[in-house]
């Protein structure tokens, strides 16, 4: 069976109420890139038993077993070469020194280089769209240094993967969540579920910030306008899906989810089927 | 002021806080009293809301006077995030166009823009140095006095136009010389 974000909502809901017999039986064959940082997150913050499950998992994805490093351990990770365009990468969450000092973030520059590389040679997408796309990606990573309460050093994990039919790329951290850090803003004390929180960030713009609208959620939003796809968002207790293409006519869901910290997120698109 | 720092891509909040911070607000806290503040990004190939956000917002706060500024050295895909930027956050912006060592000669307006606000801004450009009434004398428009001083007051906390005191009136200066539509109008 394929393990994307909603199999493992129902394996943690599984782990959680001790059916962990059903869970060693379960046969895992593809993860998807959503449940590679998801899993590893629950892993991190679960304890041994979880991570020796999800060991077992991860022959299925080679993904899955750098994101258990990654998140685990200290183990120092392997980089793509400077000039590749990989099908897939992964990394720790950059520093606020590697995000805003070009020579202290090298690695990171060349992450996004990568990435768009891999945009342009395996999808054929447009430099300008790829470069978005790599926007969006540099978004969501700022946000979790913005809001995750992490520090400067934040614990977390970001990912791409591009093929010549989709591209899916991921950002997972272990911070305090949508609500607590929505909540900072006097104008959002009225938020107090973790539902709210994810509608109100993602679909309105809402911020920790006084002022003006978050603008993160709609570049990323903007950026994936024309591509049919889905992107999920996990926070607290609650999963926000946003099914379909173009801004106003994406059908969002949302679910519960078993409690974990922090938030993470996952886009996967498939510009093949999207007129473009 | 150059703000690329090297990088193609200006995205997200922390660089824009840094880049606020260690670039713009240096150069602003030096700034002459009818001097105008020009953001450039030549090198660069996008930039961010968030990016907008943290610089050209706190130049131009929702509850306060702003700094008078433009951006220059747009590439195509940096002038239409700063439109959209704008555009929602019911802002405008100028970007200089031509401009010397002393002054912005040509401008445009981007963002959201009323048309009454932009022939004011038109009629300060043809009479510099213009109050109020003079430019209510002026104008063919049956708009009262009041009227035009509020326009022009918003101008102003806008940071489109510097006012200094004549008497009990106000003289109102355009921070450039010339202004054009910007695409998206």
């Amino acid at each position: 069976m394929e393990l994307d974000v909603a199999a493992l909502d129902g394996a943690r809901e599984a782990w959680r109420s001790g059916r962990h017999a059903d869970l060693d039986r379960a046969a895992i064959d593809t993860v998807t890139l959503g449940a590679c940082l998801e899993g590893a997150c629950w892993a991190a913050t679960a304890g041994a038993g979880v991570l020796q499950l999800l060991e077992r998992w991860s022959p299925a994805s080679v993904v899955l077993s750098q994101a258990l490093m990654a998140l685990t351990t200290t183990a120092r990770l392997q980089h793509a070469g400077e000039h590749d365009a990989p099908s897939h990468e992964l990394i720790r969450c950059p520093s606020r020194a590697e995000l805003v000092n070009p020579s202290v973030g090298v690695e990171w520059r060349y992450f996004l280089d990568r990435f768009r590389r891999s945009l342009v040679t395996r999808l054929r997408m447009s430099s300008g769209k790829a470069r978005g796309l790599v926007a969006a990606l540099h978004e969501m990573v700022d946000n979790v240094l913005e809001h995750a309460g992490l520090g400067d050093e934040p614990r977390g994990l970001v990912a791409y993967a591009v093929t010549e039919a989709d591209l899916c790329f991921a950002v997972a951290d272990l911070g305090r969540g949508v609500v607590a850090s929505l909540r900072e803003n006097p104008a959002n004390h009225g938020i107090t579920t973790d539902a709210d929180a994810l509608r109100a960030a993602i679909t309105s713009g809402a911020s920790r910030r006084s002022g003006a609208a978050g603008t993160g959620f709609s570049d990323l939003i903007r950026a994936l306008a024309d591509l049919e796809g889905q992107l999920s968002f996990r926070s607290g207790a609650s999963r926000l899906m946003l099914d379909g293409r173009g801004n106003a006519s994406r059908v969002a869901t949302l679910s519960n989810s078993p409690p974990m910290p922090g938030f993470q997120l996952s886009v996967y698109a498939q510009p093949r089927k999207s007129a473009w | 002021m150059e703000l690329s720092g090297g990088e193609q891509q200006l995205a997200g909040r922390s660089l824009g806080d840094d880049r606020y911070q260690n670039v713009i607000e240096p150069v602003r806290r030096a700034l002459t009293p009818q001097g105008v503040l020009l953001l450039s990004f030549r090198g660069v190939e996008f930039a961010t809301g968030s990016f907008f956000k943290a610089t050209w917002h706190a130049l131009h706060p929702d509850d306060g006077t702003a700094v008078p500024s433009a951006v220059a050295h747009l590439s195509d895909d940096v002038r239409e995030e700063f439109s959209i930027y704008l555009r929602g956050h019911r802002l405008l912006g100028l970007e200089a166009v031509d401009w010397t060592g002393t002054e912005v000669s040509l401008a445009r307006v981007h963002g959201q823009v009323e048309d009454s606000e932009f022939r004011a801004l038109q009629a300060l450009c043809a009479n510099p140095g213009a109050t109020a009434p003079e430019l209510q004398n002026l104008s063919v428009d049956k708009v009262s006095p009041t009227a035009w001083t509020n326009r022009l007051n918003e101008l102003h906390r806008q940071g489109l136009a510097f006012r200094e005191k004549a008497g009990r009136a106000w003289r109102f200066f355009p921070i450039a010389r010339e202004v054009q539509r910007g695409r998206g109008f």
